[in-house]
């Protein structure tokens, strides 16, 4: 068992699964038959909080009309519920790998309420995609072997960064998912898949934070030297803007016949209003990233 | 207009400063200028330089490995290649 594994042995954790867990078992629903599914969903409104758009608070969004703007939310609704349907198989591949291995016994329990809800969600969100959008928006990252954090083939390393890798995902898509079930403007379908997301999601998030900073605290811990765990620091420092940058798909601007959607990406990237949502977004991220020392505190 | 490779390679200069002129069989994952994070954001940009959609879950890395291997598998007959139209 390694350093790292003998890190989730505290009661505290274990007290807090076993409440997940009961929590997890009491709110089970039927997914499957949880949501209403017409036919279609009215294209005279939006899909999508204006704020969540990627062109919100630009010079670009006053230049659309309200059509294109329905469409460009249309469009940028479907890439948010295909990024999780990817997000999601990524992650219960790691999990499942996990589940039962020496060192996650505090964990395994909790794991399969997790595993089971996440094949939920990714089940509604690929039908929200494939039912309205006619298609779930392709996976565009490949598996290239580099090795990350200095840690090379270490499984305390690769323990860690697949868990922060989900709390940081899970966290953002939080943000949009509370944000869209609380906006009244939207269709009830999408409030519902956004609300019930959110429900399970914050068990999640609760466990997640603790397994992140429990793993973080044995790597300080080890003997790991003040370089490679600041290169995991710039890792995920770049995994979280490049998460963020997800919500610019050029084919989504093409599919809302908006021309050039690769430079339109990149010119609103650049654009001060668009940080500044991003610090919105990321904001519980950074702070939790911060308190536990994982980020740097400036 | 500018050659498409060229947008590639200002591409790959803008995300690694100081690297200078890549050689055209230089192992762009081996030697990190494309990263796993940054593998994403290329795609765009070869999405737009062809056009056309990229079925990245179908492909194989060797195809991106290299300038010279993505000229080939993606740019074929471009502006000023070969069999340019
Ligand atoms: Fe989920
Ligand atoms: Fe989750």
């Amino acid at each position: 068992m390694s350093v790292l594994t003998r890190a989730l042995d505290t009661p505290e954790l274990r007290e807090l699964l076993d409440r997940l867990s009961e929590k997890a078992a009491a709110d089970y629903y039927n997914p499957y038959r949880t949501f209403d599914w017409p036919a279609s969903l009215p294209t005279d409104r939006l899909w999508m909080s204006p704020d969540l758009l990627s062109v919100h608070g630009t010079p670009y969004e006053a230049s659309l009309s309200e059509e294109q703007l329905y469409a460009l939310s249309r469009w940028e609704s479907v890439n948010f519920y295909s990024l999780n349907v990817h997000g999601i198989r990524e992650l219960l591949i790691e999990v499942t790998r996990r589940i039962h291995r020496p060192g996650f016994g505090p964990t395994s329990e909790f794991f399969h309420h997790f595993i089971g809800e996440e094949n939920e969600h990714m089940w509604f969100f690929a039908r929200f995609c494939l039912r309205y959008g006619g298609k779930i928006y392709p996976d565009r990252s490949l598996t290239l072997g580099q090795e990350t954090g200095g840690g090379g083939s270490d499984p305390a390393v690769a323990d860690f960064l697949v868990f922060a890798r989900i709390l940081i995902f899970e966290q953002i898509v939080d943000y949009y998912n509370m944000r869209m079930a609380a906006d009244e403007s939207l269709a009830p379908t999408i409030r519902a898949v956004n609300r019930v997301h959110h429900q399970d999601e914050s068990r999640h998030i609760a466990c997640g934070s603790r397994i992140v900073e429990l793993l973080w605290r044995a790597l300080e811990e080890s003997d790991k030297t003040a370089e490679q765990l600041d290169e995991l620091r710039a890792y995920l420092k770049r995994y979280t803007e490049t998460s963020i940058e997800n919500f610019y798909n050029p084919s989504c601007y093409r599919d809302a016949n908006i021309p050039d959607g690769f430079a339109l990406r990149q010119r609103l990237l650049a654009d001060p209003a668009r940080q500044e949502a991003h610090r919105r977004v990321l904001s519980r991220t950074n702070s939790f990233l911060r308190r536990t020392g994982i980020l740097a505190g400036h | 207009m500018a050659h498409p490779m060229d947008s590639i390679r200002a591409w790959l200069a803008e995300k690694n400063p100081g690297v200078g002129e890549i050689p055209p069989d230089a192992d762009l994952i081996e030697n990190r200028l494309i990263d796993s994070l940054g593998f994403m954001e290329f795609i765009m940009l070869l999405e737009s330089v062809t056009g056309r959609d990229l079925a990245v879950e179908t492909m194989e890395l060797s195809q991106f490995r290299t300038l010279a291997a993505i000229e080939k598998n993606f740019l074929p007959g471009t502006p000023d290649g070969p069999d340019a139209s």
